[in-house]
């Protein structure tokens, strides 16, 4: 009998995983997700069912611990999947979903690493390495947040980016492996971040999320503001000293001196990185110079000045994702004492550039 | 007996007279030019009748010996292309020929001197000038006024023929443009560095430094024509006060050479003139590069402005000077005070970030292809010298020479001609020199 129960309860949850993957599958507004990514769910999903097919019979704490371990969170995640999905239908949060799937899609098929993340929502921004799932904030509507999803891919890009030539290897996990620094990851995303939006990244940061009391406070997932601001400062330094050409750099360097006056403006604590955010700079922007494409790499010598004028005007914006979102930073940098009303205006002008319908 | 005064005033006075000739004469090229394409108008006309009395023979005969009219028709029409060519030359020298917009200005200086003699010679017949006094005033004509004069003007002839010759490449075309499109009352010449020639004006000449008479030295004529606009313009005199200082009205001769030709002027004028161990060029520097980065935006611009900005600043420090000005906020308030006196300057628009845009953002494609029929040579220095920045190695001079070739060889558009699609973009690699 309770052998019969056990197989019971089994196969409830073989059921109820089969119903998951049915719920995915037969949902047709995974937006711009590709079929990798359902694929992949498809075989985690197989994965989960092959563990409860190989329980021994009566084994109840197996069953418990599998549940909990890792069950639960397949399954949380296609909850995400499928309220993001729910979200992007409706009214108030359609734009920015679809503007942050085209900036996204944009930057992962500039970095060749073939798989887009799954997009969902929750009560901040973080990143899901089991179904790769990327989650925006609750109720953010705006194009503000955007650069924030970026550092998000980061975390996708960091397991994911091959080495030219190696389709298996994967340098920058190899080089984030460090036990003396478990937040090398962090910085890493930052850098992505950094080297794919140019100084809107972390403009947004210190802007929107950079703590004026905590400057100085690392957590236990996150190094400390102060390190993470002076490492994009220095990580654009270092992009530039790689420009091929002195004009690029330059581009580069006033987009670091720009950020520096603002974050010093900002704390006066100092004017200019630390020799440790120089050092891990050095490395994370030398693995992405090295491995990724060149064609993500911010070109700061676009002229954004038209795009900028705009987005202002609320007309009609031409330009590539990561150019419309530079350029709706540049002029948030231009109007710091914007009303409300006016960065509304500018944003949904952005989130429209941003919408393929639209453009 | 012979008297050496005499002698020595008539020898000044004709050496004077030869002047006044000789800078009429420089004035007639342009006639002697208009005579020679007269002649070609009647060898072309010429040639018409020609291939006309040819027709009428064939349409009357077809015997076989008429067929050679044939092969001397086919001559006529090479001849008739090669006149052509002839005009296309005869116009580019046309081009290069510097017309003299006041000759009289050119002889004011020879009329001074020639009453100053008058007075001298006057005076010593009359008696109220004694013979010691006269020879003062004689010594004193040929040692200085005189000298200085005929100084000027062999420069000035030297300047003349490298223009006339195209020898200087075609930087005059260039330079005349741009001043043309300042509406500047100004003509350029070459000639021997400033130390080197007299101190007194040449009018409505500018003479430019040679060798140095190259497309990267010719935003330089900004600052003249910043000075001549300082010297002319109501709105000038609002921002230069009642009774400005030489200071005062260079920098504002620099702001509005800024706001006039964008980043190309802080290109010339610190990369090429500016002494980096000079507190008044330091001041200079400041003024150019603060009102640049108020009107040139972002992207490349701001891009060119940044490297010439921190090239300029190491070589401050490397001599030993402080690359920040003593009285920044004195200086603050002129950028502030000469961007809203620029502004309304109604004859020209600035060339600001949407001017880059159109004509400078592309730079290699708009000294290969051109920017269509608004080019203008304010864009095409600024193309120039963004082109330079952003060669792998900006100190290639192979390199720097193709670029400097490129804009000087590229046609300019007729101004009555259809417009061409705008060309931008940036190609994967330049095509100029080593890479």
């Amino acid at each position: 009998m309770t052998g019969q129960w056990f197989a019971t309860q089994v196969r409830q949850e073989v059921t109820e995983l089969a119903q998951v993957g049915e719920a995915l599958r037969r949902e047709e507004r995974l937006g711009t997700t590709t079929a990798a990514v359902r694929d992949d769910f498809a075989l985690l999903l197989r994965d989960r069912v092959r563990d409860l097919e190989d329980l021994p019979d009566g084994d109840w704490a197996g069953l418990d611990l599998l549940r909990a371990r890792r069950i639960a969170p397949v399954k949380a995640a296609a909850l995400a999947v499928l309220e993001g999905i729910l979200l992007r239908g409706h009214p108030f949060y359609r734009s920015v979903t679809v503007a942050a799937e085209t900036l996204l899609d944009a930057l992962v098929e500039a970095t060749g690493i073939g798989r887009g993340p799954l997009l969902s929502v929750a009560d901040g921004e973080r990143f899901e390495r089991m179904a790769g799932l990327v989650r925006m904030r609750f109720p953010d509507v705006d194009v503000w947040g955007l650069p924030i999803l970026v550092h998000e891919l980061g975390h996708l890009v960091a397991d994911a980016l091959p080495e030219p030539g190696d389709r298996n290897a994967r340098p920058v996990l190899f080089h984030l492996d460090r036990a003396d620094d478990r937040l090398l990851g962090e910085l890493f995303a930052d850098v992505f971040a950094t080297w794919a939006l140019g100084p809107a990244y972390p403009f947004a940061v210190i802007t929107l999320r950079a703590r004026p009391d905590r400057f100085d406070d690392a957590t236990r997932t996150h190094p400390s503001w102060d390190r993470r601001v002076w490492t994009m400062v220095a990580a654009l330094r270092v992009t530039a000293e790689l420009a091929t050409d002195p004009l690029t750099a330059a581009g580069h360097r006033r987009g670091a001196d720009q950020v520096a006056r603002r974050w010093s403006t900002l704390n006066g604590l100092g004017d200019h990185p630390p020799k440790k955010a120089e050092r891990d700079a050095r490395g994370l922007v030398d693995l992405l110079d090295r491995n990724a494409p060149a064609r993500l790499r911010f070109d700061p010598l676009g002229g954004l000045d038209p795009l900028v004028a705009a987005l202002d005007a609320g007309t009609p914006a031409k330009g590539s994702p990561v150019e419309v979102v530079a350029a709706a930073w540049r002029w948030r940098l231009a109007h710091d004492e914007a009303k409300p009303a006016k960065l509304r205006n500018v944003s949904a002008a952005a989130l429209r550039a941003l919408d393929p319908a639209d453009a | 007996m012979l008297d050496l005064l005499t002698v020595r005033m008539a020898e000044l006075r004709d050496d004077v007279d030869k002047v006044k000739r000789v800078a009429d004469l420089a004035e007639s090229r342009h006639s002697r030019l208009d005579g020679i394409r007269g002649i070609r108008k009647e060898i072309r006309d010429g040639l018409l009748d020609a291939r006309g009395l040819i027709l009428d023979y064939r349409r009357g005969a077809d015997a076989p010996e008429v067929e050679v009219l044939g092969d001397l028709d086919a001559l006529l029409i090479d001849l008739d292309r090669k006149v052509d060519q002839a005009g296309v030359m005869l116009e580019q020298l046309n081009g290069s020929m510097i017309r003299l917009m006041n000759t009289d200005t050119l002889s004011v200086r020879c009329d001074a001197i020639i009453a100053e003699l008058d007075r001298v010679e006057e005076g010593f017949r009359a008696g109220t000038l004694d013979r010691a006094a006269a020879w003062v005033a004689v010594d004193g004509l040929v040692d200085t006024t005189a000298r200085r004069l005929f100084a000027d003007y062999v420069d000035l002839l030297g300047g003349l023929t490298l223009r006339d010759t195209g020898l200087d490449d075609r930087v005059s075309e260039l330079t005349d443009r741009l001043l043309d499109e300042l509406a500047a009352p100004l003509r350029s010449v070459p000639a021997r560095p400033a130390e080197l020639v007299g101190g007194q004006s040449l009018g409505d000449l500018v003479m430019l430094w040679f060798p140095e008479w190259t497309i990267w030295d010719v935003p330089l004529f900004g600052h003249e024509a910043g000075l001549a606009w300082g010297h002319t313009s109501q709105l000038a005199r609002g921002l230069l006060g009642d009774s400005p200082t030489p200071e005062r009205r260079g920098l504002a001769a620099d702001a509005y050479a800024a706001y006039a030709l964008g980043p190309a002027y802080a290109c010339a004028v610190l990369l090429l003139r500016m002494r980096p161990h000079s507190g008044d060029d330091v001041d200079r520097a400041y003024v150019i590069l603060e009102l640049l980065r108020a009107t040139s935006g972002d992207g490349m611009a701001a891009a060119v402005i940044q490297e010439v900005a921190d090239c300029w600043r190491g070589a401050v420090t490397e001599r030993g000077a402080d690359p920040e000005p003593g009285r920044r906020a004195e200086l603050d308030a002129f950028v502030a005070e000469a961007r809203g006196t620029l502004r309304n300057i109604g004859v020209f628009p600035g060339f600001d970030s949407a001017q880059w845009e159109k004509e400078a953002a592309g730079p290699h494609t708009a000294l290969t292809e051109g920017t269509g029929s608004e080019a203008t040579a304010r864009g095409r220095l600024n193309a120039a010298w963004a082109a330079r920045l952003m060669l792998t190695d900006p100190h290639d001079a192979d390199a720097v020479r193709q670029i400097a070739d490129a804009a000087r060889a590229l046609p300019w558009p007729r101004k009555t001609g259809p417009a061409r699609d705008r060309q931008s973009g940036r190609p994967v690699q330049a095509p100029y020199g080593k890479r």
